[in-house]
């Protein structure tokens, strides 16, 4: 499409008249030449080129005014010369001929036009798009878009616009403040606007006047209240019909700020994120009331049953000793099935963040065996430690609460009386904690999933007790210090091995001569 | 049994918790073995007891409504010099780490038996009697300790130990039952140089079990808390754990 085929405006100006008589004139230089050879009748259609000119270049009405002058020019040359009173048929017909010219022409260069507009404004459509989408695809969060989509508005209208958004308290309020255009009274009705959601009834762009202040239009950005926003564009005091054109534009722009969000599914991904918030919240929130709320009871349960097994009235009854401390066993038990869950819900939540630090291993086997008394597991352990084992570097509270779960874990499947064995030693350039139970072994199908959540195995499910969370938590725990854990078993009846191995401390073999 | 040494009436306890079964059963269990209890369930509470009681020892729940544990301890430690027993969860060692260098004598971790929280009691408070001078001679188990004459024996056999590794034992003797942080000690050993690798302490511990543990590979006198720091048990604490029972 070349250049002079030019958008118009809504109707041809007074000077596409001018220059369509223009044509006509400059039509009747080459008419008045070829007059000295050729017969009038063929000259004159000479006149008709002006009317498909005008038609092509200035629409149907110029081209129709540059006919009938044609018309009118070309009788000037009929005898008498320069007279317009003799009608000639031939003239009637050339002129017939100019204006169906000229019309046809005309609206087909008007459909041409319009066809072009048309393309062009899509053109400025997909660019403006394309900018506002790429601005959008470059914001961190909704506040930035609603910032963006904001501008974009305001340099679209030419107008007034204020971004409204709700403050931490829920108060509304500017938020970027362009200080003239922040009028008292307008946060009020935006507030009351945003509290009017649209499945109230309430629409996505309303008028308002706040007292003294003009008229404001109000558009809702963002779906949900809480996170959403609020644009204010200034109105003039204009006719009913310019604010119909500012409506249209405005929610042309809404639309192209919500496909490109849609497009970007960002939308989509701001919403996750703040559900993931929420939940992450709300977890907390249930993580401490759970911590609160179970076991302190419990702590209440354990130590009133230590008071009273330690009384001194009690002496003399130690059946009623062994009651009381049978009672803070199990309230202890209670206690760390609880701590079970809670840790489950860290580790779902992705909230373990192992400190790590190089120690050595046997430091961590006494603390398990201190915290976790031999009456508590009801069976003897047997410790082995190899003489030359070298540090590791591990979170050692996480591979403590590992390894508390392995050892509570056989004994709760290897029969009673039966000890359970530690071993500590080097296994390749990692670290081997081996804790082997005297139990029923495990089958090949237990192997495999012993350590999903909540496996219990199935020829086990009359005997054992417990959520099947102890190995779960375990080998989390362990692997999120870098380790890996396994449980070995010659075949049912052969006993059970769980072998932990854990990284290597790379400082520990090389300071043992330091000593001041 | 109330502390021999304690010449005056029996020592004085606050039990700050904000659950009441809590308080009850710390209260019968101080009571029945000869302690006096006053009671707060809040931090204000606590603050102001403290004030007007002057007990001598202060058992400190820390997760009380009105402030946290933290912030009283502070507080207290201004002008109160008697002892100070934290009551932790579990899962929280850079607090426990934070509370003792900020002043508390110890912690127990909820839940707990009387017993645990009876021989914690007792230890702090013997320090807080004799103000600061350790026994002249530390016993436990088969291990002796005299201060003063820098002496170590086993079973009575005198034990040689390397100028840092009689400070390390010295400086858990100080504060004999006490756990002592991994910072605590470091200040105590490298003065000069005290954010130093808590690596050079375990090295140095791990030597002094070599030399004092029965069996170093399972320690009875010097123990370890995880994450925390040291300890050298008292021959009360060495009797309430089940460990002399598996010894070879």
């Amino acid at each position: 499409m070349r250049d002079w085929l030019r958008p118009l405006g809504p109707g041809p100006a007074r000077g596409a008249y001018l220059k369509a008589a223009g044509l006509v004139l400059l039509a009747a230089i080459p008419t008045a030449a070829m007059l000295t050879f050729t017969p009038l009748e063929t000259a004159s259609a000479l006149f008709m080129l002006p009317g498909l000119v005008a038609a092509v270049r200035y629409g149907t009405g110029p081209a129709i005014f540059a006919a009938l002058l044609g018309a009118v020019m070309s009788a000037l040359f009929y005898d008498p010369v320069l007279s317009v009173l003799v009608v000639t048929p031939s003239q009637i017909i050339d002129l017939a001929i100019s204006l169906i010219v000229a019309i046809t022409i005309g609206r087909l260069a008007g459909q041409l036009r319009a066809e072009m507009v048309r393309v062009r404004e899509g053109e400025r459509r997909v660019r403006r798009l394309y900018e506002l989408g790429s601005e959008i695809a470059g914001a961190g969060d909704l506040p930035a878009i609603y910032d963006i989509v904001a501008r974009h508005m305001g340099e679209e209208l030419g107008r007034a616009v204020v971004l409204f958004a709700p403050n931490e308290a829920g108060a509304w309020g500017p938020v970027r403040a362009d200080a003239d255009a922040v009028v008292p009274g307008l946060a009020t009705e935006v507030e009351a606007f945003a509290a009017r959601a649209p499945h109230d009834g309430g629409t996505e762009i309303d008028l308002v006047a706040p007292p003294g202040a003009g008229r404001w239009l109000l558009c809702r950005l963002g779906a949900a209240s809480r996170h959403g926003a609020v644009l204010a564009v200034a109105m003039e005091d204009g006719a009913a019909g310019a604010t119909g054109e500012v409506l249209v534009q405005v929610r042309s722009i809404l639309e192209e700020g919500a496909r490109s969000l849609e497009r970007l599914g960002l939308s989509r991904a701001l919403e996750e994120r703040q559900l993931r918030r929420r939940s992450d919240l709300l977890r907390d929130m249930l993580m401490g009331a759970v911590s609160h709320d179970l076991r302190t009871p419990v702590a209440s349960i354990m130590g009133a049953a230590s008071v009273i097994s330690g009384a001194p009235a009690l002496a003399a009854e130690p059946e009623l000793v062994a009651l009381a401390e049978a009672i803070a066993l199990e309230a202890r038990r209670l206690d760390r099935r609880i701590q079970n869950l809670l840790d489950v819900t860290r580790i779902r939540a992705g909230a373990l963040q192992p400190r790590l630090e190089d120690i050595e291993a046997t430091d961590i086997v006494n603390a398990v065996l201190a915290g976790l008394s031999e009456r508590l597991l009801d069976r003897r352990v047997a410790l082995t430690v190899a003489d030359a084992h070298p540090w590791v570097r591990v979170d050692p509270v996480l591979i403590e609460q590992a390894l508390v779960n392995i050892l509570d874990n056989a004994a709760k499947y290897a029969p009673a009386g039966a000890p359970v064995a530690i071993a500590l030693g080097r296994s390749g350039d990692r670290l081997a904690i081996d804790v082997r139970d005297e139990g029923p072994g495990l089958d090949g199908g237990e192997q495999a999933h012993l350590f999903e959540r909540f496996y219990r195995g199935e020829r086990h499910a009359d005997i054992a007790g417990g959520s099947g969370l102890g190995l779960t938590i375990a080998r989390t725990f362990v692997e999120a210090c870098g380790g890996t854990i396994e449980a070995l078993s010659g075949g049912p009846g052969q006993g059970t091995t769980m072998r932990i191995l854990l990284p290597v401390s790379p400082a520990g073999a090389t300071r043992e001569d330091e000593d001041g | 049994m109330a502390d021999e040494r304690a010449s005056t009436a029996a020592p004085l306890v606050l039990v700050v918790d904000d659950e009441p079964q809590i308080r009850r059963f710390l209260k019968t269990g101080f009571e029945l073995q000869g302690f006096r209890i006053v009671e707060a369930g809040t931090a204000r509470e606590a603050l102001e007891v403290a004030v007007m009681r002057k007990p001598d020892l202060v058992v400190l729940d820390l997760g009380l409504p009105d402030a946290d544990g933290a912030s009283v301890l502070e507080q207290l430690r201004g002008w109160f010099d008697g002892a100070v027993i934290v009551l932790s969860v579990r899962n929280a060692e850079t607090d426990k780490v934070a509370l003792l260098e900020k002043g508390a004598d110890d912690y127990v971790v909820k839940p707990f038996g009387m017993a645990e929280l009876l021989a914690r009691a007792r230890v702090v408070l013997r320090r807080v009697v004799s103000r600061g001078a350790p026994e002249p001679v530390l016993r436990v188990g088969a291990l002796a300790l005299d201060l003063a004459q820098r002496i170590v024996t086993l079973n009575g056999a005198p034990v040689t130990l390397s100028p840092k590794q009689f400070a390390l034992l010295r400086a858990l003797g100080m504060h004999h039952g006490k756990v002592l942080t991994h910072r605590q000690l470091m200040k105590e050993l490298w003065p000069q140089d005290p954010d130093e690798d808590v690596q050079y302490l375990r090295i140095l511990m791990k030597k002094l079990r070599d030399k004092l543990e029965p069996d170093p590979a399972r320690p009875v006198y010097l123990v370890t808390e995880l994450a925390i720091g040291y300890r050298l048990r008292t021959q009360e604490q060495l009797d309430l754990t089940g460990y002399a029972e598996v010894m070879p």
